[in-house]
């Protein structure tokens, strides 16, 4: 795989993550935005209608790195074809079939390079930014929680 | 990523359709079904769609190599190299019902562990008669499929004459489908 290729699918991960974790009103408002924005054909077609199941989740547990079964998490799925011939996919946590089905027709337009830029900056980037306030805000809170031990050593400094 | 196509439109009820199609094309041997469902309006690929999923082995045919992808995505079945070994066989090109013995037959506690092929032809009518009788046909039927090899007769004889072994047959063509189980006897 090229490195370009590499760095193209990791960017496509990373919107892909964001969608995935947006919540539903924030997608419908940014769908509809666009839509009008762009006094948008849809003309997408639907691979697969938003389908819910259950995935085993994995972890690893902290000292061997071992993986384990964490537990069964159920999820959203949906692919749709867009006018331009893209595919998008989209796999969401929870069961919500209408944001799975606006996340993978985000991920199909994201592809498309004459739109891509423009749905970064418009879409991408501001739910990333809520979602790194929203885990800042989280971080900040539970290390306001963090107890420091202090050990007595004695003869040391 | 190339396009993994459309699948079934509503999978429950469409699958239930294309189902009972097949059902009747079996149970009345010869017949044309015409299911409702079908993705692209292509029986092959909504039968296959229908009957597919990660147990089911599938064995693809000459020229049926396209379909790969869209049933993995779609399906998730195995596909696999040994007709030998196959619950399905997809066929795009009917020079390979040429030879129906490499397929699964079943076996005597399991008969139905048989393949069954889906095999598409340019059209179930126009060809040259055959004569069907057997369970589910009133006496004789006339059934004239398109484009079957020279020899699909004499294998035919040969898949009837194990009963209740042998493969059984779904044939598309379009949006169009009939069956010949292995009870079906021909006559040319």
């Amino acid at each position: 795989m090229s490195q370009n290729q590499a760095a193209g699918i990791e960017v496509r991960q990373q919107w892909m993550a964001v969608l995935a974790r947006a919540g539903l009103a924030e997608l419908q408002t940014a769908w509809d935005d666009l839509k009008v924005a762009a006094n948008f054909q849809t003309g997408f077609q639907t691979l697969r209608a938003p389908e819910r199941g259950l995935v085993m989740a994995r972890g690893r547990a902290g000292g061997s790195g071992a993986p384990f079964n964490l537990g069964e998490i159920t999820v959203t799925r949906c692919s749709v074809r867009a006018p331009g011939g893209h595919i998008g996919h989209a796999t969401c946590l929870g069961t919500d079939v209408t944001k799975a089905e606006i996340a993978a027709r985000f991920d199909a337009l994201l592809q498309d390079p004459a739109q891509q830029s423009g749905l970064l900056d418009r879409v991408i980037d501001p739910l990333a930014r809520t979602q790194a306030d929203a885990r800042a805000v989280t971080a900040r809170k539970a290390a306001a929680t963090k107890v420091e031990f202090f050990t007595m050593v004695r003869g040391e400094s | 990523m190339d396009d993994p196509g459309v699948g079934l439109v509503d999978p429950v009820f469409d699958s239930q359709a294309i189902f009972r199609s097949v059902l009747d094309a079996m149970a009345r041997p010869g017949t044309i079904q015409k299911p409702s469902g079908l993705p692209d309006g292509d029986g092959l690929v909504g039968v296959a769609l229908m009957v597919l999923d990660h147990d089911t082995p599938v064995w693809m045919g000459k020229g049926a190599e396209g379909l790969r992808q869209r049933l993995t995505f779609h399906c998730g079945c195995p596909i696999i190299d040994d007709p030998s070994q196959a619950a399905f066989a997809l066929l795009t090109d009917p020079t390979e019902l040429e030879r129906l013995d490499r397929f699964a037959q079943g076996e005597p506690q399991y008969p139905d562990r048989s393949t069954t092929l889906i095999c598409a032809l340019p059209s179930l009518e126009g060809g040259p008669d055959l004569h069907l009788s057997g369970p589910g046909i009133d006496g004789t039927l006339a059934f004239a499929p398109a484009s079957l090899p020279d020899g699909f007769a004499d294998q035919w004889a040969m898949n009837h004459a194990q009963y209740p072994l042998g493969i059984d047959l779904i044939l598309t063509a379009g949006s169009a489908l009939a069956a010949l189980p292995r009870t079906c006897r021909l006559e040319v």
